[in-house]
Formats: structure tokens, C-alpha cells, sequence
């Protein structure tokens, strides 16, 4: 060893090593004072006994020389494998510890094992979605590209699909490439079985704008799109699993839609695969068509804005100069084609185009309640670590004696603090490895379950990030608790410690530290509880608020007339009334009806031309075709006029129903009744129409969206060209007397008795579909509120824990009061009492804590207060009431102290 | 008290190794404990010079023919405990077996009757 390395060892041994003079100093004094003890018993004087000791032990300076030069020598040879013989002798030792106290150390690391798994489950998605890159390669240069209008009176994040034949032109400059994908569900049949398949038409580019490829087969090629080439489909890693048993021959084969018509099957995605992602606003497909740019889509240039865009960034090219590069082509683009971005320019201004990050849109408006969540989980943590600080502090003074004699063995306080770190890590790491195993469910039951299948669109695996978090967390409540036990107390406690006796003082700062253990406890978990019945009130209000329909008690289906069979355009309404006609024959049925769009389940977005000046900015509103009857069905109450009837036909004058928001806004003076209305730009060809009717506001995708304008077309009165599509399958509503579920097979039947051929897909109680939209809401508040229990069964056990184990202290005190006369109901309010004062303090903390904490959950309430009153009092009484109840059975063992017992067991 | 062989200093440190070794083969002890078995055993006749008993400790537990470890005495004071191990169960062996050829032969030299060749 060079001599730097050998003082350096020096200083560490020095440290928590032992310390040779001072032990050879103890060994000779030993020997010393032994002897002069036995000449002092044999009868001789202090002092000649401690000369002829003198005499006996011979020249003591020098053999005290020689041992010291012989233990100074063998420090220096001291090795690495010395030190880490130590380590080991003190994990082992911990081990014994740990192990003699069985129930203390499983007790404590369930609670570590259950903070830390919850919170790296947590952390996991809150990782995934806000810190890692999305699994695609190189994803930070993947964006999206969005289209506006300046004087458009609402926010849309798409683009017209045409217009991304004239993007392209910046391939190979600002873009390395771009794609464009837009929603197409498809209905199967599976085994004879009709079933709805989530899915997406791309542009093949789409594959090279994310670099993926498929697993087996192949992915779409130019060739896919061309108007003559056959029908092909890619699908997904889970369908193939799902419906068709991962069967190895897929590829090539047929698979069949509802309306008859068949496609191949040439590729299969890998298992990760998982896109669109619903942050923008397409839900994970399963099965994917190639995007064909037909002459129907590229009429529909400037006026249909359902797909949205994106884009490979080129090396080097920043979001600012590809937007720059496509504003260009944007700023042409009346020019090139007057007809429509010409007329939509005079009307609505500019075109604008957005390019943003994917991630920032995938991620939407998920940031916010997952950090809350997130936070809310190290509540719980804290907790947690509070519970097993607590635990070690009482091991701790119960092995005081033990702390004692190694200190008067010679025990540095390095040593010391070695020793209980070894013991503390050794605990927690057993306890973080069992939460990380509890995290690997916790987190894939969390993507499971997540609405929308939310996070599965995101990378959640566990990476050195999350393990870097959950190691930190272990390592510094270790070194926090092996530093307590460790330091404290000077080296005069030893004797004290040795007597066992229990000085005034030291009571009293362990009282001091149980009672911080319990205040501190009840302040965090008052304040997640708080967190938590704020969610659950919102969530409350949100479910309460009126949908401006009645759901109970309504069932809705919806079913398609197949063009191949349906191509006229009066049969395919004729046959929809005799549905209906049929529906309303069913015996228990009060009403019925179709709509091309039901409220909760998306909706269709028209520009319109109310009656009057030109507006600044263009209206948009909602758009659904009804059938009569319809606003009876859902029980829509009426406002003003009156509502589509047999008579509104293609013969009698167009007919519009608006609700009462549009209503108020665009025909603000006076009555709306027999005013114009015009489906469409200002200046478009289309009818003017007469508004007959006003309704009350429906909530149309969320119960916490803001009302919006609707207006309500009659079928009867629509034309052919595009509008059929929109009207050849119907959602149907049926309201019944006896439950939805035994009216399912009625429903098929009549439907199939007007023709056996059409496919009822998707029966569902209304109240159901209405449920879904809040489902986000529901699945945070869930969360929260579980980690809210989670924190209050916590803190009631450390309540219980730190009672119980005061009380046991606290013996001879209890004996005494027994002993003068103090009555079971005296001792009973004793303890509780305690825990009632202890936890009334804590409550005051948690409230102030509560005060400035919750405003950070605002953005995520409905309707309610971040303030609010109720919620405020109601968990401090939860909270004191827990106390109570933890501090009973603590009260009760205080009862059975026998005082004379008590009183001599000190 | 007999006759006290008085011991220098200069008692061959391998009879006082062997001597704390045999001493320790009864099972663990202090510097003290083995001080005081000598005397009893020996009646006080053999005069070790007490102190030269801790540089012997140290050197035999250097040499892996003892362990230590620090306890409590009878009293509670700290007191260092040392304990023969199966190396040094081995030397005590060989270093008797070698003390008693020399004694045999130092025995044999002194009480020999045999002139030799160049006594007048």
C-alpha cells in the first residue's frame, strides 16, 4: 500500500475501527486494578498493594511499548477483505436482530413494502408519460400538424385531409416525412358474431413516419391506395391473439366485415405496438386500412376536418422552421384552389397551420392529476416511513443495554452507526424489493385499467430512472433511521443505560418524539383524505348534473343499412321508420326513435349561417339528423314551438330545431321561432331552413363541458350525396318500462323481422354510455380515494403502534394511578384522551396543510371549492375518530396492569 | 513461598508462548486469568514478570494462534478475551512435544554419570 492509501485507511479504521492505544490501555488497566483488587482483599493497604502490583507487572511502559508497536503494525495490514469481513459480521448480526423480533420487522416491512410499491407504481406511469421518450425511435422529432382558421368560432386540432397532398412538397426539406390517419371503427364478424373493432386508415408513409414495421407480413405500400387495388388490412398484435388465436397462417387470409365485404389480411404489428395515441383524440386501433386520397375526400378540401397529420422532422430542423416551411404552402393555397380555400379565405380569414410535439399532445391534459397522483402517493410513503421510524425508535430503546455494553466494549460510534445502518438496509431493501414486486402488478393493473387504455400507448416498463427513485427513497430512510439510534446519547447514558434505570429526562424526550410520530401522522393523512373527499364531492356534482335527457331507463343500438343492398335513398328512410314502428310494438316499450349521433358518443361539428349580420368569428355547431319522435324518446324538453313531426317531409319547407345556447346567442332579440337558419358558410348554395323548434342543452361528450350550439335536422328532409352516409346507420333509442337487459333480444328480433340481414350492434343502456364519459374522473378519484384509505389505515396503526407501546412504558405510572384509585374510565380517558389532544393537533396542521395544498387540485375539480367547508370538517372528524378507535384497545391493556406488578418491575 | 526460581526478563519468549498457549487450552481467558493460573499451578515459583504476558497475547494472536474479543468481566468491566484456535492447538502440540525432547535432553546432560573423555 503506498503510504497516501495507507492514511487514508488509517482515518476510516480511526473512524470504525477499533482504537489500539486505547484498547491496550483498557487491557493492561484490567489487569492492574485485578490485581490491587486482590491484594486490597487480602488485607494490605491502597497503597502498597498498588506498589506491589507495580513490582508484579514488571516495566509496564515497556511491554505497554511493545504491544502497542505490535497492534499499530497489524493495523497497518489491516485489507480490504477486513473491512468487508466486518460488513458481512454486521449484516449478520442484523439479520439475528431483526429475526428476534419477528412480528416488529414484518410489521415493518409490509408498511415499507406497501409505500414503496404504490409509489413506484405511480412513478412508473408518471415516468413513462411525462419523462421518457415515446416508443418509437428518434420520437422527438415526430410532430403534428394542425390546421385552423382564424375566424373559426372553435378550437379544431385536424386537418382537411386533401390538403396534405400539398404539404408533402416539404418532404426531403423540413419534413423527412408525413402521414395522415384518421379514425375508422370496423364491424367484424368473428365466428358469426358481429363485433365493433376500433380502428384507423393510414398512409403508408405512416410506418415510415414512426419507423415500425410489422411483425409477420408486411405494412401498407403505395400499391394499397391505388382506387382498383384489392381490399388489405394490417391488425394488431392483440386482435390476433384476441379473435383469432394467434393463428400462424393469418397472413393472406380473408377476414370478413358486417357488411359483407372481405379484406386480407397482410400484416400483423408487433406486441408493443400501440397507436393512435388517444392524446390525439383517435382511440388505439386494432386494425388498421390504407388511407385512399378518393375523389370523394378531395372534394372535401377546406370543409371536412376529421384526420389528423403528422410528421418526421428532417435532421436538424426545428418545429419553428417546418411550421414556417408549411405556412408557406398554407399562405398558397387560396390561390390554388379558389373554389375552396379561395371562399373559405374570404370568409374565414387565413389558414393557419400548428406544428407541435406528438408528445406534448399524446400527453394532453394527463400532467396535472398524474403529478397530483403522484404526489398524493409520497403522502403515502411518508407515512409509511413514519410508521417504521417509529417502530425502530421503540426497538431502539428496548435495546439500549445492548447499545450500552458495545459502547463500553469499546464500540466506536461509527461502529455503531455501521452496525444499525447494515441492520436498517438490510429491512428496507427486503422491503423495497417486495414493493417493487407489488409495483410490477400495481403498474400493469394501472395501464389495464385506465380508461381509454390511456397509458398503454406509453413505454411503462420499469427503468434505471424508476429504480434510481425507489433505491433513493430506501437508501435515505435507512440512513435517517440508523443515525437516531446510533447518535444519541452521550457517553455517560452507558453507565445509566447499564443500571437500567430510566431517568426523568429521558422519559421525556421519547414521550416528545412518539408524540411528534403521531401529530405528524395525522397531519399528512388528513390532508390525502381531504384531497381525496374533494374528488369524490366533484365527482359527485359531475354525476349529478343534468344531461338535459333522460338516461334511465333508455336503450340504444345502432345498426347500418349496407349500401350494396340500400342504394335508395326513400327505401333506406322507409325501412328506418319501420324500425323504429317496430321497436315501439315491443311490449313494455314506451317510445322510440334513431338519431344519426347520440349525446356522450361524439359528435359532428357543421359550420352555420344564422339569420342577421355577418359574424366576426364562424359559427360552428353540432349536427344531428333525428327521426320523429326522437326528443320524445330521450324526454329532450321543449322550450319553444315545436318539434319534427310525420308531416316534415322533402315536400313541406326545411325545418330546423336549435338548442336553446344557439339560440340565445345568435337569436338573442326576440323569438327564434320561424327565423332562418343555413347549414353551411354565408355565401354556400345550400337551403335556407325555418328553425321550428327550440330544445333545452344536451351535454354532448362530457357532463362537465361547457353548452355549445346543436341543431337538429330532419331525416326525412335530407338529401342523397354525402349526407347518406351520415344517415344510413342510426343509433336508435328505445325507452322501456322493464329492465334493458331483457329487452335485448326483443329489440334484435323486431330489427331482424324488417330485415334478417342487418346486424344490431352495440346494445347498451344509455345510463352506461353516460357513465363512460366520466370515467377518467372516476378512475383518478378511485386512486386517490385508495391511497387516502391506504394513508388512514397507516396512520391508525401507527397511532396503535406508539399507544400501545407507551403504555407498556408507561407501567409503573399506570400501576400507580391504579394502585391510588384512578377508575377504568379514568384510565380509558387517560389514553384516549391523549390520542384524542394528539390527534386535534395534528388535525390543526393537516387543516393549514389542507389550505394551501389543494388549490393544486382545482384544475381537477367540477363545481366544487378547493375550500370547501364539509369536506374539510368531515375528515378531521374521520381523522379523530380514527384516533379514538386506535387508541381503544391500547386503553384497554392499560386496564389489565396489575399495580404492584407494575410498580416492581422497575 | 519455595524457592523462587526469579525469572528475568530474558525468559525465552517461546517458553512464555508455550506457557500462555497450555494455559489457554483449558478454554478462554484474560491476561489476567492466565497471570493468575500460572501462579496457582505453579505455586508462585514460576515469576513471570506479568506484564511481558500482554506483548506474548498480542504476538500469538498476530500469529493466528489465538483470537480475541472484548466482553464484560465478572465485575462489568471491559475486559479482552482471548481463546486458543485449532492452529494454535496445533503449535502448543508440536512446541510440548519439543520442549520436552530439550528438557529430556538437558535432564539427561545433568544427570548424567559418564565422564567425558576430557574431565581430570
Amino acid at each position: 500500500m503506498t503510504p497516501r492509501l495507507d492514511s487514508r485507511w488509517r482515518r476510516y479504521l480511526a473512524f470504525f475501527g477499533p482504537r489500539p492505544v486505547r484498547d491496550v490501555d483498557d487491557e493492561l488497566a484490567f489487569h492492574f486494578q485485578a490485581r490491587v483488587d486482590e491484594y486490597i482483599a487480602a488485607g494490605m493497604d491502597a497503597d502498597a498493594a498498588r506498589d506491589a502490583t507495580l513490582e508484579r507487572l514488571g516495566d509496564l511502559s515497556r511491554y505497554r511499548g511493545e504491544t502497542l508497536a505490535i497492534e499499530q503494525q497489524e493495523q497497518r495490514r489491516r485489507t480490504m477483505s477486513d473491512v468487508i469481513h466486518s460488513i458481512i459480521g454486521d449484516i449478520r448480526f442484523g439479520a439475528r436482530q431483526l429475526g428476534r423480533n419477528l412480528p416488529l420487522t414484518i410489521a415493518a416491512l409490509l408498511c415499507f413494502a406497501l409505500g414503496v410499491g404504490a409509489n413506484t407504481s405511480i412513478f412508473s406511469v408518471v415516468n413513462a408519460v411525462l419523462f421518457r421518450p415515446l416508443p418509437f425511435p428518434d420520437s422527438d422529432k415526430l410532430v403534428v400538424v394542425t390546421e385552423g382558421v382564424t375566424k373559426l368560432a372553435a378550437d379544431i386540432s385536424s386537418i382537411s385531409a386533401p390538403d396534405l397532398l400539398d404539404y408533402k412538397e416539404t418532404e426531403g426539406r423540413a419534413f423527412q416525412t408525413l402521414a395522415l390517419v384518421r379514425r375508422r371503427d370496423a364491424t367484424l364478424m368473428i365466428n358469426g358474431e358481429a363485433e365493433v373493432i376500433p380502428g384507423a386508415a393510414l398512409t403508408p408513409s405512416t410506418f415510415k413516419v414512426l419507423r415500425v414495421t410489422s411483425a409477420v407480413g408486411r405494412v401498407f405500400i403505395d400499391a394499397d391506395t391505388a382506387s382498383s387495388a384489392p381490399f388489405v388490412v394490417v391488425i394488431s398484435d392483440g386482435l390476433w391473439r384476441r379473435r383469432y388465436g394467434a393463428d400462424r397462417a393469418m397472413i393472406g387470409k380473408q377476414i370478413t366485415f358486417s357488411t359483407g365485404a372481405t379484406a386480407e389480411v397482410v400484416g400483423i404489428m408487433p406486441a408493443g405496438f400501440a397507436f393512435p395515441l388517444p392524446g390525439l383524440g383517435i382511440p388505439v386501433a386494432d386494425i388498421f386500412f390504407p388511407f385512399r386520397f378518393t375523389p370523394g375526400v378531395l372534394a372535401q378540401r377546406a370543409d371536412n376536418f376529421g384526420a389528423v397529420a403528422l410528421g418526421r422532422l428532417q435532421n436538424g430542423v426545428s418545429m419553428e422552421r417546418a411550421e414556417a416551411a408549411l405556412a408557406e404552402i398554407a399562405r398558397q393555397m387560396p390561390r390554388r384552389y379558389p373554389e375552396s380555400w379561395g371562399k373559405s379565405q374570404s370568409r374565414g380569414g387565413n389558414l393557419l397551420i400548428h406544428v407541435k410535439s406528438m408528445r406534448a399532445t399524446a400527453i394532453g391534459e394527463s400532467r396535472r392529476p398524474l403529478l397530483v397522483l403522484l404526489g398524493a402517493v409520497g403522502f403515502v410513503l411518508l407515512i409509511a416511513c413514519i410508521n417504521v421510524a417509529s417502530l425502530f425508535v421503540a426497538r431502539a430503546s428496548a435495546r439500549k443495554r445492548e447499545i450500552a455494553i458495545r459502547k463500553a466494549l469499546g464500540a466506536t460510534r461509527g461502529r455503531l452507526t455501521q452496525q444499525f445502518l447494515a441492520e436498517a438496509l438490510l429491512l428496507l431493501a427486503a422491503g423495497s424489493a417486495l414493493g417493487l414486486i407489488a409495483a410490477h402488478w400495481g403498474t400493469r393493473a394501472l395501464v389495464a385499467l385506465a380508461p381509454g387504455n390511456f397509458y398503454s400507448s406509453f413505454d411503462v416498463s420499469l427503468d434505471a430512472r424508476v429504480l434510481a427513485f425507489t433505491g433513493g427513497v430506501t437508501i435515505l430512510t435507512a440512513l435517517v433511521f440508523s443515525i437516531l439510534p446510533g447518535l444519541r446519547g452521550r457517553p455517560s447514558d452507558a453507565e445509566q443505560a447499564l443500571r437500567a434505570e430510566r431517568s426523568a429526562t429521558a422519559n421525556r424526550t421519547r414521550q416528545e418524539g412518539r408524540r411528534v410520530l403521531i401529530v405528524s401522522e395525522v397531519a399528512f393523512a388528513l390532508v390525502l383524505t381531504i384531497g381525496a373527499g374533494l374528488m369524490l364531492r366533484s365527482l359527485a356534482r359531475v354525476r349529478a348534473v343534468n344531461p338535459g335527457f333522460e338516461p334511465e331507463n333508455l336503450v340504444t343500438f345502432f345498426t347500418s343499412l349496407p349500401a350494396a343492398a340500400y342504394t335508395d335513398v326513400d327505401r333506406i328512410k322507409l325501412t328506418e321508420q319501420q324500425i323504429v314502428q317496430r321497436l315501439r310494438e315491443i311490449p313494455g316499450v314506451t317510445s322510440a326513435s334513431a338519431a344519426s349521433g347520440l349525446p356522450m358518443q361524439g359528435d359532428w361539428l357543421i359550420v352555420f349561417t344564422p339569420e342577421g349580420p355577418p359574424q366576426s368569428q364562424l359559427p360552428v355547431a353540432t349536427n344531428t339528423l333525428v327521426l320523429p319522435g326522437y326528443f320524445e324518446a330521450m324526454r329532450i324538453p321543449l322550450r319553444a314551438g315545436r318539434l319534427f313531426n310525420d308531416r316534415d317531409t322533402k315536400s313541406s319547407p326545411n325545418a330546423v330545431v336549435i338548442n336553446e345556447t344557439m339560440a340565445r346567442k345568435y337569436y338573442g332579440n326576440g323569438n327564434p321561432i320561424g327565423r332562418q337558419f343555413k347549414w353551411g358558410p354565408r355565401d354556400s348554395p345550400g337551403p335556407l331552413s325555418e328553425i321550428i323548434g327550440v330544445v333545452a342543452d344536451v351535454k354532448h361528450t362530457t357532463l362537465d363541458e361547457e353548452p355549445s350550439n346543436v341543431v337538429y335536422h330532419a331525416v326525412f328532409q335530407q338529401d342523397t350525396g354525402v349526407n347518406v352516409s351520415m344517415y344510413r346507420g342510426l343509433s336508435y333509442v328505445v325507452r322501456t318500462r322493464i329492465a334493458p337487459a331483457s329487452i335485448a333480444a326483443s329489440i334484435r328480433t323486431a330489427v331482424r323481422g324488417v330485415d334478417p340481414k342487418l346486424v344490431v350492434l352495440n346494445i347498451r343502456p344509455m345510463d352506461t354510455i353516460v357513465g363512460q364519459t366520466i370515467e377518467t374522473r372516476r378512475f383518478n378519484t378511485l386512486l386517490l380515494g385508495l391511497f387516502a384509505a391506504l394513508a388512514l389505515s397507516l396512520a391508525a396503526t401507527g397511532v396503535y403502534g406508539v399507544l400501545q407501546y407507551s403504555v407498556i412504558q408507561r407501567k409503573r405510572e399506570m400501576g400507580i394511578r391504579i394502585a391510588i384509585g384512578a377508575t377504568s374510565s379514568n384510565m380509558i380517558g387517560l389514553i384516549v384522551g391523549q390520542a384524542v389532544r394528539l390527534a386535534a393537533l395534528g388535525v390543526v396542521i393537516g387543516l393549514v396543510g389542507a389550505f394551501a395544498l389543494t388549490r393544486v387540485i382545482r384544475a381537477l375539480l367540477f363545481d366544487t371549492d378547493p375550500l370547501d367547508g364539509l369536506t374539510f370538517v368531515a375528515s378531521a372528524a374521520v381523522l379523530v375518530l380514527i384516533a379514538v378507535l386506535s387508541s381503544y384497545l391500547p386503553a384497554r391493556r392499560a386496564l389489565r396492569i396489575d399495580p404492584i406488578i407494575a410498580m416492581r418491575a422497575e | 513461598m519455595g524457592d523462587a526460581v526469579s525469572t528475568s526478563l530474558d525468559l525465552l519468549q517461546g517458553t512464555l508462548d508455550l506457557l500462555v498457549l497450555k494455559t489457554l487450552s483449558w478454554g478462554p481467558a484474560h491476561g489476567y486469568d492466565v497471570a493468575r493460573w500460572i501462579q496457582d499451578v505453579t505455586g508462585d515459583v514460576l515469576r513471570v514478570e506479568e506484564g511481558s504476558l500482554y506483548p506474548a497475547l498480542h504476538r500469538l494472536e498476530k500469529r493466528k494462534l489465538l483470537k480475541s474479543s472484548w466482553g464484560l468481566s465478572r465485575n462489568n468491566r471491559r475486559a479482552k478475551y482471548y481463546e486458543i484456535t485449532a492452529k494454535g492447538r496445533e503449535a502448543l502440540a508440536s512446541e510440548a512435544s519439543t520442549w520436552s525432547s530439550f528438557t529430556k535432553a538437558v535432564t539427561t546432560v545433568m544427570t548424567s554419570a559418564d565422564r567425558p573423555g576430557w574431565a581430570k
